[in-house]
């Protein structure tokens, strides 16, 4: 009863530290940038009250839909990886191991690289992001078709990984034809950028990821089913079938709608659950979902303002800031862990 | 548990602190923008002359009532020049109107702002998006050096910074598009009500088609007489050189840019083959997609077999490191140490401001005709490229 209370308390303390680190993270996402803008001019702009066009240029059209795509994908990629982590029941999984990046990319790919403009006169951003959020539909919807005939868990995964390398085998044979001009373009698209959303974009992104993110919770109980076994779901009343379908299409969505919008953006999908894990130092899903999409809000954000200010005005890739910031705080969580234990 | 907390909390402000620090370098005042409305107040730019496209580039330009211009620019968008006072005439429609004049342009390649320079327009370049170490147009090199100019990031094709850009405000950006292009760019310029003009002179499959637009800015700027000499002494240049070298014995070019071991060599509809054609080389490509521009990915021994026998080599440096002699080259591909030119010492390489030289295509073109034909050109001194030596 004691322990309970105890890691009752533990987890309302480390939701509570998420919910004020969010709200800092917001605030210095605002705060922050080439631009110098002072915190009371920054309140005017937020009140409509400011009459300089370009603060209020900066922090409405710049940074504010920069800053919530970064939450908003943050927190999608997050709960993808968790309910994929807990699906197949591995913790190194990600949200593109059923290939919906890999399809994204191949899609893209068809476009940049091989000039493909589907009827198109030309290409837009618009085109880029439709391809995307076709090529990671479309391999969604092959994982799904086989989700409902395959048995094994396993053989999904390897179908999956499979699906991704084929996609990834036909991206590089257009890599290989195309000129040099494409491929740079192609390299750029692929390495993730929240730097070009704009109000619409984040309207669209909003729009799937919250009613998404929302529908994760309603599958809490047959996930904490699902983690004692198959069989024992199965002797709880879960429909395998349904729930795998259900499972799949969740994580797939939120993963290939980040995707089309923002490249392929690495790490969060799969450390964010393992950092939640680790503090919240459980396995129950009606706490590790609401811990990753709060956690992934956060750390995405941070990553994303690290992107843009460490050598601004020069951008860096975002999946490399998730990487090299949140890789040595894993590896640390985990060896203090062990030594706790110890 | 209070400990493991305090670590994360420690862990993130580190973070914190150290894009904290980045933003301190970073910092610029928003109101030192370079939109000097004051000198807005200028008497109306009257039009004094009119451009022709004549080589086919992928823009046009027409002459309205009033003064006022009809451009479509490299992605088909109608851009409506108007200048200072004159009205938009009614029931045009257009994707971008243009107040004259046009003072303060952020130009995110170099290559614009090469072509600027002959319409002694670089003063009106205030955001660039090369940094200032690798330019070599000493007018916008010391602009950045001196705060005139603004690096507003996005090298090598990335993002720029659009804080900076609307910092800026600028009346007008230049982008290109294209499967390469900044696609992703124009959708945020859209969002923040810049202006924007797409320059796709990249694509273009003539050398001349690809200066051609100089003509396009001439329009934008009012400097159309400017844009006009200049380009008669281009072609006149070119046409001397062709004329020059004309019925002699053409030697065999092998043109091409080696990267992770792959061979980038210029199609055969490429610019870079109808330049070597102005100069009286042999394309050792022609025929390899006579059709598209652009370039194509060889395996080395693919070129190999093509350059084995050709008289002369150029490589195509663009950008670090820059070639400066014959072992690197080999380096690069060590199956090229057994062509002919490298086995000969006839070698070339881009100098670094290549690219940022198109509104000195008649000089590269010439330099060609030198390095080809030098019985031709006894005294001519290369300016854009850089013989290679054996060490």
């Amino acid at each position: 009863m004691e322990l309970e209370k105890i890691r009752s308390a533990r987890v309302r303390g480390i939701m509570l530290l998420f919910i004020c680190l969010l709200g800092i993270a917001l605030i210095i996402n605002i705060s922050w940038g080439s631009i110098k803008i002072d915190v009371q001019e920054i309140i005017a702009v937020l009140k409509g009250q400011s009459e300089n066009v370009v603060h209020n240029s900066v922090i409405w059209k710049i940074r504010l839909p920069r800053t919530l795509a970064a939450l908003l994908g943050g927190a999608a990629l997050a709960v993808a990886g968790l309910l994929l982590q807990v699906f197949f029941r591995n913790p190194i999984v990600e949200p593109f191991v059923l290939g919906i990046s890999s399809g994204a990319t191949l899609m893209v790919g068809l476009v940049i690289l091989a000039g493909f403009s589907f009827g198109m006169e030309s290409i837009s951003p618009y085109l880029i992001i439709v391809s995307a959020l076709a090529g990671a539909i479309l391999v969604m919807c092959i994982v799904l078709l086989l989700s409902l005939k395959v048995r094994s868990i396993v053989t999904l995964l390897v179908i999956g990984l499979m699906v991704g390398y084929s996609c990834s085998a036909v991206t590089s044979i257009l890599t290989a034809l195309a000129d040099r001009d494409r491929v740079h373009g192609f390299v750029i698209w692929s390495m993730g950028s929240f730097s070009n959303y704009t109000w619409d974009q984040v309207a669209i992104v909003a729009a799937v990821i919250i009613p998404f993110l929302a529908a994760t919770f309603l599958i809490c109980k047959p996930l904490n089913a699902f983690l004692m076994g198959e069989e024992y779901a199965k002797s709880m009343g879960v429909n395998i079938k349904l729930f795998r379908f259900v499972v799949v299409a969740l994580a797939s969505v939120l993963a290939a709608i980040v995707t089309a919008f923002t490249g392929p953006v690495s790490f969060i999908g799969m450390a964010i659950p393992h950092i939640c894990r680790i503090l919240f130092q459980t396995a129950d899903n009606r706490i590790l979902i609401p811990g990753t999409i709060l956690g992934g809000a956060v750390i995405t954000s941070l990553c994303d303002l690290a992107a843009r200010m460490l050598i601004s005005p020069i951008e860096l890739p975002i999946s490399a800031i998730t990487s090299i910031f949140g890789a040595p705080i894993i590896v640390f969580m985990l060896l203090k862990r062990r030594t706790d234990m110890q | 548990m209070k400990k493991e907390i305090a670590k994360l909390i420690a862990m993130i402000l580190i973070c914190i602190l150290t894009v904290g620090c980045g933003q301190q370098v970073a910092e610029i005042d928003a109101d030192n923008n370079f939109n000097e409305a004051q000198e807005q107040n200028k008497p109306a730019e009257i039009v004094t002359a009119q451009v022709k496209v004549e080589y086919g580039a992928d823009f046009s330009v027409e002459y309205l009532e009033g003064g006022v211009k009809k451009l479509v620019d490299g992605e088909g968008r109608t851009i409506l020049v108007v200048p200072e006072g004159a009205k938009v005439p009614e029931g045009a429609e257009a994707d971008e109107i243009l107040k004259l004049p046009v003072k303060n342009i952020v130009a995110c390649s170099s290559t614009f702002v090469s072509l600027m320079r002959p319409l002694d327009l670089l003063d009106r370049v205030k955001g660039v998006t090369t940094p200032q170490e690798d330019w070599f147009i000493d007018e916008i090199k010391d602009g950045l050096g001196n705060g005139e100019v603004m690096f507003v990031g996005g090298g090598s094709m990335g993002e720029p910074d659009y804080e900076l850009v609307q910092a800026l405000n600028p009346d007008l950006v230049m982008v290109y598009t294209g499967a390469g292009g900044q696609f992703a760019h124009i959708a945020k310029f859209e969002e923040l009500d810049i202006s924007y003009v797409v320059i796709n002179d990249y694509t273009e499959n003539d050398p001349l088609a690809r200066l051609e637009w100089v003509k396009f800015l001439a329009a934008i700027f009012n400097v159309e007489e400017k844009a006009n000499s200049f380009f008669t002494e281009v072609e006149a240049t070119i046409n001397a050189v062709s004329k020059k070298v004309a019925g002699a014995k053409q030697p065999k070019i092998a043109w091409c840019l080696i990267y992770e071991g792959t061979v980038f060599t210029p199609k055969g509809g490429s610019y870079v083959a109808k330049q070597i054609a102005m100069a009286g080389g042999d394309y050792a490509f022609k025929d390899l997609e006579p059709d598209q521009v652009g370039s194509a990915q060889l395996t080395v021994e693919a070129f190999f077999a093509g350059a084995v026998d050709a008289d002369i080599f150029i490589y195509d440096s663009m950008g670090l490191p820059w070639i400066t002699n014959i072992p690197a080259i080999i380096e690069l591909a060590p199956a090229l140490a057994e062509i002919n030119p490298i086995v000969q010492g006839n070698a070339w390489a881009f100098q670094p401001w290549y690219y940022q030289a198109l509104d000195k295509t008649h000089e590269q073109i010439e330099d060609l005709a030198a390095i080809f034909y030098p019985e031709f050109y006894p005294d001519h001194q290369v300016r854009h490229y850089l013989w290679l030596p054996r060490e």
